[in-house]
C-alpha cells in the first residue's frame, strides 16, 4: 500500500507548513483542511482538529509577545504511522497553571472535574484549556518540550522568569491503520 | 471551502466555541450555516429534549464578544474521541447576537 500526505493534488511523504501568528485564522484553517491521508484508517478530521488546537495556542502565545516568527508544522509519513512536529516561539508556558496534571495518564483525567469549570469561568470561557489533553487523548506519541535559542531543549523553571525559552515543541505520532494480529508494534 | 452540504443553507468550515450553559458542557463548531452548526463535545454528554441554551464564542481574531442563543440538538453522533452534535439555531438572544452570527459565517465564507 502507497502512504502518503495529499497536499493540494500532489503526494508528499514529508510536508513543512509555516504560519504567520498574524495569518488570518481562516487561512489557517483551509490550508490545515486541504491535508489529505486517503488511505488512513483512523479519522484524519480529528487528528487534525487537534493539531488546530495547539496551532491555536502557538499563534495566541506569540501574539502575546508580539513574536513574528513563523509556526512550523512539520508532517511526515514513516511507513503508516503519522509523525507530527510544531514548533512556535511563543516563549513557552508553566504546565502547572493547566487545569490538570499534563504528566498523569488519560483515564485519571476528567474534563468535568471542577478544575476545567474554574478555568474556563476565569478566562470567560474563551478559553476551555482542554487541547492538549484532548492531543494526548489523540495520538498515542506525546512529547512537549520548551527549547533555547540554541535549540537546546530546556526546561521550564517554576517560579522563574524563563526568559530562556524560546518556545515550545509538540511531537505527536500515531499509527493510521488497524494493526495486524500478532504483529509486535516496535514504534 | 464548503462543508458537504445535505441541507438548504450552505455550510462553511469553522473554528469557534461554544457552551451549553444549562449544562456546563464546552464544544467546538466545526461548520456553521445560516441556519445551524456542527459542535463536536469532547466529552460525555446526553442532549436534552427541546431546546437549550447555547453560547457561541468567536474566535478572538474576530474580536466578538460571546452571544447567547437558544438551540435544538437535532441530531448527535459518538466517534471515538468526540460527541458531534447538530444543532438547530433557534433564536439570538439580541439583534447583534444575530449579525455577529451572520459575521462568523461571512468570515470562513
Amino acid at each position: 500500500m502507497e502512504t502518503y500526505i495529499e497536499f493540494r493534488e500532489k503526494k508528499y511523504k514529508h510536508l513543512i507548513l509555516t504560519i504567520s501568528p498574524f495569518s488570518p485564522f481562516n487561512e489557517v484553517l483551509k490550508i490545515l483542511n486541504s491535508v489529505r491521508i486517503p488511505w488512513s484508517k483512523i479519522r484524519i478530521d480529528q487528528l487534525f482538529y487537534a493539531v488546530l488546537e495547539l496551532i491555536n495556542n502557538s499563534i495566541r502565545a506569540q501574539k502575546e509577545k508580539d513574536c513574528h516568527d513563523k509556526i512550523r508544522l512539520e508532517i511526515r509519513i514513516e511507513g503508516t504511522w503519522l509523525k507530527l512536529k510544531l514548533q512556535d516561539a511563543g516563549g513557552g508556558f508553566d504546565t502547572a497553571r493547566l487545569p490538570y496534571d499534563i504528566n498523569a495518564a488519560i483515564q485519571d483525567i476528567s474534563l468535568n472535574q471542577p478544575s476545567f469549570l474554574a478555568y474556563r469561568e476565569k478566562h470567560q470561557y474563551k478559553r476551555f484549556g482542554m487541547g492538549l489533553f484532548i492531543t494526548k487523548k489523540t495520538f498515542t506519541i506525546f512529547r512537549l518540550t520548551f527549547y533555547n535559542e540554541e535549540d537546546q531543549p530546556v526546561d521550564w523553571i517554576p517560579e522563574g522568569k524563563n526568559t530562556h525559552i524560546k518556545g515550545t515543541i509538540i511531537d505527536l505520532g500515531i499509527d493510521l491503520v488497524e494493526k495486524n494480529e500478532g504483529r509486535k508494534q516496535t514504534r | 471551502m464548503k462543508a458537504e452540504n445535505k441541507r438548504d443553507n450552505d455550510r462553511e468550515i469553522c473554528y469557534s466555541k461554544v457552551f451549553f450553559e444549562e449544562h456546563n458542557i464546552p464544544g467546538y463548531i466545526r461548520d456553521i450555516s445560516k441556519s445551524g452548526i456542527k459542535v463536536d463535545i469532547p466529552l460525555q454528554f446526553t442532549p436534552p429534549e427541546g431546546e437549550c441554551s447555547m453560547m457561541i464564542i468567536p474566535h478572538e481574531i474576530l474580536g466578538l464578544p460571546p452571544f447567547k442563543t437558544r438551540c435544538e440538538i437535532r441530531w448527535a453522533k459518538h466517534s471515538t474521541i468526540y460527541h458531534s452534535l447538530g444543532v438547530l439555531i433557534v433564536s439570538w438572544a439580541s439583534e447583534k447576537g444575530k449579525n455577529d452570527y451572520n459575521s462568523l459565517i461571512d468570515y470562513y465564507s
